[in-house]
């Protein structure tokens, strides 16, 4: 059948998309946040929130509904070889270039935080390599890793805004709700936008050892992502005030800075850069996987292990081409939501919406029915 | 210059030795040109980037493409 022989629990699963999704979203979308809708950031969260749930259903939906197959070898199912490949093709490249903005995100936080004097190609070599040896030994090792740093990268975090809390002033959030709804929308557009790379999901949907319990992937990822996305936005706004974390290129980072403890424990902010880019490390990792698997299974290869390496060259290449300067990443974020929105959930709804129009036409039964009425006959 | 190209190079060379045997002795031919397109695109966008050929940005291009529909919603900028 497929490709992928390693098989996930669910838990790793709900891990491995949280992940994902939350990595990138902490470095640069609260202080873009607070730019849009200032105190009232919170709320975005939970309208985005709302509507990452909704979506994770219908992918959760497509996920269940052909539980022995990923997106490329059911779109190539539904849509016929041709114009599955197509999509398939569409999928991975989307991936590459969204994992080479991804890279450059993360390199361009090394550079500009830690090491300034290094080149940036340094850290974006490092981080594909390291991405590049996670891949090439399968889903299931890396979504053991994350099964371990994952949570406890996220406990650590939550003990940086607990022990920030004494610093804090809640007045910040005070003339709450004034924001425009257009406003509110916007904000949570882009937030929403980081939702759909939760996508990711079907290409390893079939790997999970039992499939038929995958429904609750959806909700268990949108609450987890919503206790840390919340937590880390009214920890920076509550310290920081809306004007200032809206100036902030990584707002998380200055909270770090401000943690002393007892005279003792100090500069501990490096801690956080380490967090970051563990977390980054395994998203790149997904991402990789996720091109590099949609690429093999449309172009009806039967492994694809063999396109880890040479696909690791262009990601690198991409990253260092992708952006002009930090600039451009930055505007970067405000074509981020048209840009996910058409093609993942646009692939995503189409397919969705193909798979009920045919399951009406067969009178609601789907693929799995037939097979057991052929093994009952 | 000339030590980063020979190191791309030497490091496209090096995939290749790792992986073409692996392919050959398997008999997968459609795997094996999969793998040498894929790495030759591979070799020619980072000798492109390093002799600092004109290559296009994808940013750019998206930039132009998804501009109706940002401006849609983001219509002050």
């Amino acid at each position: 059948m497929g490709i992928e022989q390693g098989k996930i629990s669910r838990r790793q699963a709900v891990f491995l998309v949280t992940n994902t999704i939350l990595a990138t979203m902490v470095l640069y979308v609260p202080s873009l946040l607070a730019q849009e809708t200032g105190q009232d950031a919170w709320v975005t969260v939970v309208l985005a929130g709302a509507g990452g749930v909704l979506y994770g259903a219908i992918v959760v939906f497509l996920g269940a509904r052909y539980p022995d197959k990923n997106l490329v070898e059911y779109s190539m199912e539904l849509l016929g070889p041709w114009a599955g490949r197509a999509v398939g093709m569409i999928f991975g490249l989307f991936f590459l270039y969204l994992n080479g903005a991804v890279i450059r995100e993360f390199s361009e936080l090394l550079v500009s935080l830690v090491m300034p004097e290094t080149p940036l190609v340094v850290f974006d070599t490092l981080i594909v390599s390291l991405a590049a040896y996670g891949v090439y030994l399968g889903l299931e090792v890396f979504a053991r890793v994350n099964e371990i740093l994952f949570p406890t990268a996220l406990f650590i975090s939550m003990g940086f805004i607990a022990l920030a809390i004494p610093e804090m002033e809640f007045y910040h959030f005070k003339p709450a709700l004034v924001h425009s709804l257009p406003a509110l929308l916007r904000g949570s557009a882009l937030l929403f936008s980081f939702y759909l790379e939760g996508t990711a999901l079907l290409m390893f949907y079939p790997a999970l050892r039992r499939p038929e319990e995958g429904r609750a992937i959806s909700y268990q990822v949108g609450f987890l992502l919503a206790i840390a996305l919340l937590a880390d936005i009214l920890g920076v706004i509550a310290l920081f005030g809306p004007e200032e974390t809206a100036r902030l290129i990584f707002p998380t980072f200055e909270l770090a800075k401000t943690v002393h403890l007892g005279g003792f424990v100090e500069r501990i902010e490096s801690l956080i850069i380490g967090i970051w880019i563990t977390m980054g490390g395994l998203k790149v990792m997904v991402f990789y996987y996720v091109s590099v698997l949609a690429f093999a299974e449309s172009w009806g290869l039967r492994d694809y292990r063999l396109l880890v390496l040479p696909m690791g060259i262009i990601l690198a290449s991409l990253a260092v081409l992708e952006f002009a300067d930090t600039n451009q990443i930055r505007s970067f974020f405000r074509y981020m939501p048209a840009f996910t929105v058409t093609v993942l959930g646009g692939i995503t709804a189409f397919l969705y919406l193909i798979t009920l129009i045919r399951a009406k036409r067969t009178g609601g039964k789907t693929d799995k029915d037939d097979k057991n009425k052929k093994k009952a006959s | 210059m000339f030590w980063n190209l020979l190191l791309v190079i030497l490091l496209g060379v090096g995939i290749a030795l790792y992986e073409v045997p692996k392919l050959l002795n398997r008999q997968m031919r459609r795997e094996l040109i999969a793998f040498s397109g894929v790495l030759l695109l591979a070799v020619a966008l980072a000798v492109a980037l390093i002799l600092r050929l004109p290559v296009p940005n994808p940013t750019r291009g998206l930039e132009i493409l998804l501009g109706p529909l940002t401006r849609l919603l983001y219509p002050a900028s």
